[in-house]
């Protein structure tokens, strides 16, 4: 479809980081690697620079492989015994996914190669690499830049993504008639004060609707201001550390790890950090930023014994990786021991819960809805509360596993989740959907890929530098 | 925005407002031939001008053309347009098919992927109503009007002179305010070509009518609803 070369990559390289794929799936235990094989034979590959494929690329759902994954089983080490062995199988992975490179295996007109270098998904038709748009065609464009950044294009962008309202005639024609950096002073200034307004900070301003997904409101059982008719928790302290972890240079990182809350005061809107607020019940020990949140506990949480649906919503709102979707699988070997006996060994379930499960056991002292102790941490919450679920539930241990990393307790769950290049794809990816108005495409991913590794360095986790950053890429302000 | 920018926004901006389905919500394309042919009458979209290296239109959604709106009509932001006088169309009716959300009562924490068929409607109920208040408020005092400050009625409420410089005046003030450019003086001549059109429709005022939809072709055009 496209004539995008395959990425040259020395074969000495390719071994290498084939090699390190495979060991680092030791740590991570994936079982198979194929998501580690696939990047470290496609390491330009839009959904391996930070992130890991989605087991989407190959199956329906795990073990069930889709057209793509079908058509790399002649080429899988023909011949040989089934099942292949994890080793095995990665070690032919690579000439199986070259031996199908012009195939079209979902047939929408774009070559399996195209799909994969291009981040689209090779077994579905709907998903298909556009046509670069580029420019220098016909004609010139006596009022934009369409080739480049261009400033004025840029302000009219940010007076309304930050401010809310376009310019005035007369504000534009003053902009237009700045020097070349004094335009770019402007922009800088222009964005501070703006981010200061309330439709970026204040309530269901821009900030609080990228905390939406996140946090799940449910209006009929908050707590609090508004209260709904079953007033279980109060989700406004969620939406307020969410937006004090994003303004003012704070540290991103700390929705998942913050140990102290955060009240929010109206006209105009201001977040200030508290150590404690009467609707919050967590020791402070054993907080966790919005992870821990009474709304969290509460609504994620409920009656469960293995609180699964905290730790994958968790996964999804913070890390980006939603394990319905078979994103962030990294399999651990013996899970899953389905401690609470719902029968998650089964081949159909073990492919997420040995993901899944893992993830869920440093929640088991987080208490849901339980009365007097509802949304508080519980020593031996699961012998105190939940011994009848199943003869072994007792035994689920507190320590649990991160993408493959053992992590001691929830606390660690969250440091390194938030330290991670997850946290940070799945912050600017927020951000660039919001201000760029789609996902990134494959000709935006290495403005985005600069763009997520500065968020974690230079950036320190300030959304505000990432901002001044982001309206300078040529993904925002290329008309 | 200049005009031959403008022309190439509308096709796409359109057909994202007719409930195109792909994303980004609008983007250029080259008009589809009618019955395996060209339409001959249909200019090229790029008129000659380099086009747009991203294709990548954004909706305004209902807070920003709530306060655009009110912005460029010197209204204030919740009078721009109230259904049955007192339910916001931007922050209550009409949110989620503008491009809102409704996170609290229905569950809705993103925007549609697509915009519905009933979003153009939308987006003209709110032009409407706010081009409507500000019409009558100029013509009710016209000592602080806004947009069509001495513009004239006569006697039948017809503009007075529809070639005066007051109408021309209040043509590129609307451009100004609602688009943040001047406008060409094709669209000065068509918008007063309208008045012409209005009066002969058999309105029985014709000139507040004028002002209303002169205003109402300014606001409801893609090149104030995307950004």
């Amino acid at each position: 479809m496209f004539d995008t070369p395959p990425p040259r990559v020395p074969l000495g390289l390719r071994r290498l980081l084939l090699a390190a794929a495979l060991c680092l799936s030791g740590t991570a235990q994936s079982k198979p690697p194929a998501a580690a094989v696939l990047c470290a034979t496609y390491p330009t590959a839009p959904t391996c620079v930070g992130r890991q494929p989605a087991c989407t690329h190959c199956h329906a759902s795990p073990p069930q492989r889709n057209v793509f994954g079908t058509s790399l089983e002649p080429y899988l080490a023909p011949g040989a015994a089934r099942p292949l062995s994890d080793g095995d199988f990665a070690a032919a992975l690579p000439a199986a996914l070259r031996a199908v490179e012009a195939e079209d295996a979902d047939g929408d007109g774009a070559t399996n190669l195209d799909e994969l270098l291009r981040g689209t998904l090779p077994a579905d038709p709907t998903s298909v690499p556009e046509a670069p748009v580029g420019c220098g065609g016909a004609g010139s464009n006596p009022g934009y830049d369409v080739c480049g950044h261009d400033a004025r294009f840029t302000y009219r962008r940010v007076l309304l993504d930050f401010c809310g309202q376009s310019p005035t005639y007369a504000q534009l024609q003053e902009f237009t008639a700045l020097s070349a950096d004094a335009r770019l002073a402007r922009l800088d200034s222009e964005l501070d004060r703006c981010t200061r307004s309330e439709f970026w900070r204040g309530k269901d301003g821009q900030l609080w609707k990228l905390a939406h997904p996140k946090i799940r409101p449910v209006g009929s059982v908050k707590a609090g201001e508004n209260a709904g008719p079953i007033p279980l928790a109060d989700y406004d302290d969620d939406y307020a550390l969410y937006s004090y972890a994003q303004l003012d240079e704070h540290d991103a990182r700390e929705v998942m790890t913050a140990r102290y809350y955060v009240r929010r005061e109206t006209n105009p809107t201001r977040y200030t950090q508290v150590a404690s607020l009467p609707s919050q019940s967590v020791v402070e020990s054993r907080r966790a930023g919005n992870l821990t949140s009474a709304w969290s506990l509460v609504t994620f949480v409920m009656f469960t014994a293995l609180p699964r649906n905290a730790a994958a919503q968790s996964y999804r709102a913070y890390l980006g990786l939603d394990i319905a979707l078979q994103e962030g699988l990294h399999s651990v070997p013996g899970e899953p021991r389905d401690y609470d006996a719902k029968g998650v060994r089964e081949p159909a379930c073990a492919a997420c819960h040995a993901t899944l499960d893992p993830l869920s056991y440093p929640f088991r002292n987080y208490q849901g809805i339980a009365g007097a102790t509802s949304a508080t941490y519980v020593p031996n919450r699961l012998e105190l509360f939940f011994s009848d679920v199943s003869p072994t539930i007792t035994q689920t241990p507190e320590a649990g596993y991160l993408f493959g990393q053992p992590v001691k307790d929830l606390q660690e769950w969250a440091r390194v989740g938030a330290d991670s290049d997850a946290f940070a794809v799945a912050a600017v990816t927020d951000y660039w959907k919001l201000l760029v108005g789609h996902p990134p495409t494959a000709e935006e991913n290495a403005e985005f890929v600069a763009l997520w590794q500065r968020f974690k360095g230079e950036h320190r986790y300030s959304v505000q530098r990432l901002l001044h950053d982001l309206i300078r890429t040529e993904a925002y302000g290329a008309p | 925005m200049r005009p031959d920018l403008a022309r190439i926004l509308l096709l796409p901006g359109l057909l994202a407002l007719a409930a195109c389905s792909e994303q980004p919500i609008a983007r250029v394309v080259d008009p589809p031939p009618v019955n395996g042919q060209s339409d001959a009458g249909t200019p090229a979209p790029d008129g000659g001008v380099a086009r747009s290296s991203r294709n990548n239109l954004r909706r305004k959604g209902p807070e920003r053309l709530n306060t655009d709106f009110a912005a460029a009509l010197s209204l204030p932001p919740e009078q721009v347009c109230n259904e049955l006088g007192q339910y916001s169309c931007a922050n209550k009716i009409h949110t989620v098919t503008l491009g809102g959300v409704e996170p609290y009562g229905s569950g809705l924490y993103e925007p549609l992927p697509a915009s519905g068929v009933t979003s153009p409607i939308a987006v003209d109920r709110l032009a409407l109503a706010a081009c409507a208040r500000r019409a009558s408020l100029d013509v009710a005092t016209p000592t602080t009007a806004v947009i069509f400050a001495g513009v004239a009625l006569d006697a039948s409420g017809r503009l007075a002179s529809r070639e005066g410089p007051e109408v021309r005046a209040a043509i590129t003030t609307l451009y100004q305010r609602g688009l943040l450019r001047e406008p060409t003086g094709e669209e000065t001549t068509a918008l007063v070509q309208l008045a012409a059109d209005v009066e002969s429709s058999g309105s029985p005022r014709p000139g507040r009518d004028w002002m209303t939809a002169a205003c109402f072709v300014v606001l409801s055009s893609a090149e104030s609803v995307f950004f």
